[in-house]
């Protein structure tokens, strides 16, 4: 217990960060660090004499209080503190090279006990991503899985919003304080998964974002999971790292193949040359993990059978319906062009298509089948 | 000796008639103007001097007093030189006027040149305006600015190069050779012509945009196009003039008049046009809105009862955008300066043109260009326009790019002269139903007027509350959806607004709709 809370206070000190708080756990004990004086500090962890010496001066009671009255502030406001040291802490994110000393988690941390899987994919996805992805997560989810991702623009979050349509569970893991929202955009995503799922990081609470923290957080997400699918990755795509970072860990990876003309295949295309499991189908996923006992929570599983029979549309609306595909957007000057009805009959369908939630309109006045 | 006759100076669009009164008294050879004249009138006695010596006149060496009136408007411009050469022929009577002319209903305007010749002036139509407001029988003019002048019914207007023709005309009381090649105004009007227009034909494919295009010109709706780079929207909004309905003649002469007092002189072949303006996005707030030292009309009047094109919105100085707001709302626009106030109207349709995000192809399907805008770059670039200039553009459509097999293929083209008559049609049902309101177009309705003519049926109501919540609209874009849908059922002859109508003028609020920016 005390070991866990030097480890808090130590981490809360300015210049210290992963690397020096390994170091620092070589100690014998952890709480006479303030009775050494910087060079005996120095040689006996392997810290530069100079950071020692700041983190000596740093040391006092009063910060040490300071610190443990801003942990309880924290956990009255719902953020919890997990150490490396504690039961909570999850066991497969303990096997990896450098985890974490300390996650904050925000929200419902049972979801740390469950079979989990990471999504990761680029920040501009194709439809074909867009599509696969809503899909892919949606069987996974509603199959048990939990679903982690990093709450990024594009393929992370419509992997989240996915699983919280069929009901699944998500964890988002930050590159910033769990308090903090970012990106602006994704604010109400945000608050679902708080409400409903898990927001992890390593960064305390309160940190803005970094460049440098992606990366970073990147390992704690395959880490966390017991596989991770890569969706759609261009070469240069922060997903190809937690792919790599799964790999070092000894964690599955699975891509998913697209065309060898799309910029943000070549990435996956890669990976797949390279020794990932290509995967089509959830199936594919589950073979490869025996042991995970397909839960079969079957959580909402109406979301596939929106074919066409049973949705009882007009003739006209059943004409655009059957031109709108659900991977290829298409430009309502094709819509127009291939049906023998005036323009204002073709929005009125596609109005109503789009109230019964069958299509979906995009930028540009591209339409698209909602998946 | 004294004369008295009449000139006219330019305040805003309007002329006044000013009383030119001369006196010729012994004393000391000089000449004084009294009556707030200008720097330009000031110096008119060297030019008047100068003009009346090389005529063949000898110039009166006494004291020369000129008043102007009334005494209390600032006069202005050159167009004095030649009453007040005339009044000093008059008042020495070097010219004794033949008694069939009564010089009180003459209005003379003219600037001279030191030679005696004349030159031509500026907002001549303005002054023929006002002559025929004050019951003149006759105008004596330069004659580039003749046919400017005979646009107006029921006056006598008579155009020379020389101030010794006058002099020449003003003794005989007639022009025996020139009245024969004098032409009335009813020949004018037959001499206009249309001329060569671009047409709608031109353009291929972009059914939906030319289907947006006519609506919004038939409620004068005013109209956003959002679109990729070489979409085509400069080349579409050159033809949405022509697709507006002629002007009518006392348009004409309203347009020809702003025209003329800004300095553009006249051209007969393009009376009847709308005019067109598509000032560049350096444009400063007094160039756009008018103004100046001495009030000149702006682009915004310049585009009255036509077209005001404002390519790459977003490029425009935010304050050059905003101080089009109040002219949008009122149709006219009001310059205060110290000594003056003028009002110069500005009732135009507003065409505007803009990019999707700032590379310019954000949800376009142009090939090989994929946007790399992130999503707060585009809601920045987009937040350029403000939300108040945005609630005064009802229609917003997005202009997709056209592959090369439509451009090459398309054989059939919905032409200039086909949304002509869809347009006409419905503008007709309008001003049928304004009759009593006070105004022409949909897009002219107050809230309470949208109410009493835009009722909806259970079906529309049902539609419209599920595309609200559906599309996040805001409550602001309820009104001009309604107008809007007013409109599509007046080009589609329904009396009722049904929910195709509604569905429609739903997909024309391209901006205000929530869309997931990926």
């Amino acid at each position: 217990m005390i070991k866990r809370e030097w480890l808090f206070y130590l981490s809360t000190l300015q210049g210290v960060g992963w690397k020096t708080l390994s170091q620092l756990m070589n100690l014998e004990q952890l709480d006479k660090i303030s009775e050494r004086n910087p060079l005996e500090l120095s040689v006996e962890t392997g810290i530069s004499f100079s950071l020692a010496e700041t983190i000596l001066k740093q040391i006092s009671i009063d910060s040490f209080k300071d610190a443990m009255n801003q942990q309880k502030k924290w956990e009255q406001q719902g953020i919890q503190l997990i150490s490396y040291f504690d039961e909570d802490y999850p066991v497969l994110l303990k096997e990896i090279n450098s985890p974490p000393w300390i996650i904050y988690a925000y929200g419902d941390i049972q979801l740390l006990t469950e079979f989990k899987i990471a999504v990761v994919g680029t920040r501009h996805p194709t439809p074909y991503g867009q599509a696969v992805c809503s899909a892919f997560t949606k069987d996974l989810a509603s199959n048990g899985w939990v679903i982690v991702s990093g709450l990024a623009k594009g393929i992370d979050k419509i992997a989240h919003e996915a699983a919280l349509t069929v009901g699944g569970k998500t964890i988002a893991v930050l590159g910033n304080g769990v308090d903090v929202i970012y990106p602006r955009e994704n604010k109400a995503i945000y608050q679902q998964i708080l409400q409903k799922g898990l927001l992890l990081s390593e960064f305390a609470p309160g940190v803005q974002p970094r460049p440098g923290f992606f990366p970073q957080r990147n390992r704690i997400i395959s880490g966390l999971s017991h596989g991770t699918i890569v969706i759609e990755a261009s070469l240069k795509s922060g997903s190809l790292i937690t792919a790599k970072d799964a790999l070092e860990q000894s964690r599955e990876v699975f891509a998913v193949p697209g065309p060898i003309t799309s910029k943000e295949s070549t990435g996956t295309n890669l990976l797949i040359q390279q020794g990932a499991k290509l995967v089509q189908r959830l199936e594919d996923i589950n073979n490869e993990f025996p042991y995970f006992i397909t839960e079969k929570i079957k959580i909402n599983n109406n979301h596939n059978n929106k074919s066409e029979e049973t949705l009882s549309l007009h003739y006209n609306e059943k004409i655009i319906y059957n031109l709108i595909s659900s991977i290829k957007p298409i430009h309502i000057n094709h819509i127009i062009e291939s049906v023998q009805f005036p323009i204002s009959e073709v929005y009125e369908n596609l109005l109503l298509l789009q109230i019964k939630s069958l299509i979906r309109q995009m930028p540009g006045n591209f339409y698209i089948r909602n998946s | 000796m004294y004369a008295k006759l009449h000139g006219a100076s330019i305040t805003g669009i309007s002329g006044n008639i000013t009383d030119i009164e001369v006196d010729i008294a012994n004393g000391l050879p000089q000449i004084q103007i009294v009556g707030l004249p200008d720097s330009a009138i000031r110096e008119a006695k060297e030019r008047v001097r100068a003009a009346i010596k090389n005529s063949g006149f000898p110039f009166p060496n006494k004291r020369i007093t000129i008043n102007l009136a009334p005494a209390d408007i600032k006069k202005e411009g050159a167009g004095y030189d030649l009453p007040l050469a005339v009044g000093i022929l008059l008042a020495e009577q070097l010219v004794v006027p033949s008694i069939t002319l009564n010089i009180e209903k003459i209005l003379f305007i003219g600037e001279l040149s030191l030679d005696g010749s004349l030159q031509p002036i500026q907002g001549t139509l303005a002054s023929a305006i006002a002559a025929k407001k004050n019951q003149f029988q006759t105008m004596i003019l330069p004659q580039q600015n003749m046919k400017e002048a005979m646009l107006i019914d029921g006056i006598n207007v008579f155009g020379f190069s020389h101030l010794k023709e006058i002099v020449q005309f003003l003794q005989d009381g007639s022009m025996t050779e020139m009245e024969l090649s004098a032409i009335n105004h009813k020949n004018i009007r037959e001499q206009i012509d249309a001329g060569n227009i671009d047409d709608f034909a031109d353009i291929m494919g972009q059914q939906q945009v030319k289907r947006a295009i006519t609506v919004a010109v038939a409620g004068m709706h005013n109209l956003l196009m959002i679109g990729p780079p070489g979409s085509g929207k400069s080349m579409i909004a050159k033809r949405i003039p022509h697709i507006l309905p002629r002007l009518e003649w006392d348009e004409v002469i309203q347009v020809a008049n702003i025209y003329s007092v800004a300095g553009y002189g006249l051209q007969l072949n393009q009376l009847y046009q709308r005019p067109f303006r598509q000032p560049h996005h350096s444009i400063t707030t007094t160039g756009l809105i008018g103004g100046g030292a001495s009030p000149k009309p702006g682009e915004i009047s310049l585009a009255h009862r036509g077209v005001l094109f404002l390519d790459e919105l977003t490029e425009y100085p935010k304050t050059v955008l905003e101080s089009l707001r109040q002219p949008l709302e009122d149709g006219k626009v009001n310059i205060n300066r110290v000594k003056t106030s003028v009002e110069y109207p500005a009732d135009f349709l507003l065409v505007a043109a803009m990019n999707p995000c700032s590379c310019g192809y954000y949800g376009s399907n142009v090939p090989n260009h994929s946007c790399q805008c992130a999503a707060w770059e585009i809601q920045r670039y987009r937040s350029k326009i403000s939300g108040p200039l945005l609630d005064r553009i009802d229609v917003q459509v997005e202009v997709p790019w056209v592959n090369i097999e439509t451009l090459r293929n398309d054989q059939k083209s919905q032409t200039t002269k086909e949304m002509e008559e869809i347009i006409s049609k419905a503008i007709q049902i309008q001003q049928e139903r304004f009759k009593e309101e006070g105004i022409m177009f949909n897009s002219e309705m107050n809230s309470k007027q949208v109410k009493k003519y835009c009722k909806l049926d259970s079906d529309s109501e049902q539609v419209l509350i599920q595309s609200f919540n559906l599309l996040g609209f805001s409550g602001r874009s309820l009104d001009k959806i309604l107008k809007v849908s007013r409109t599509i059922a007046d080009i589609n002859g329904s009396d009722t607004i049904r929910p195709l109508h509604i569905a429609e003028a739903i997909n024309y609020r391209a901006i205000d709709k929530k869309q997931d920016i990926n």
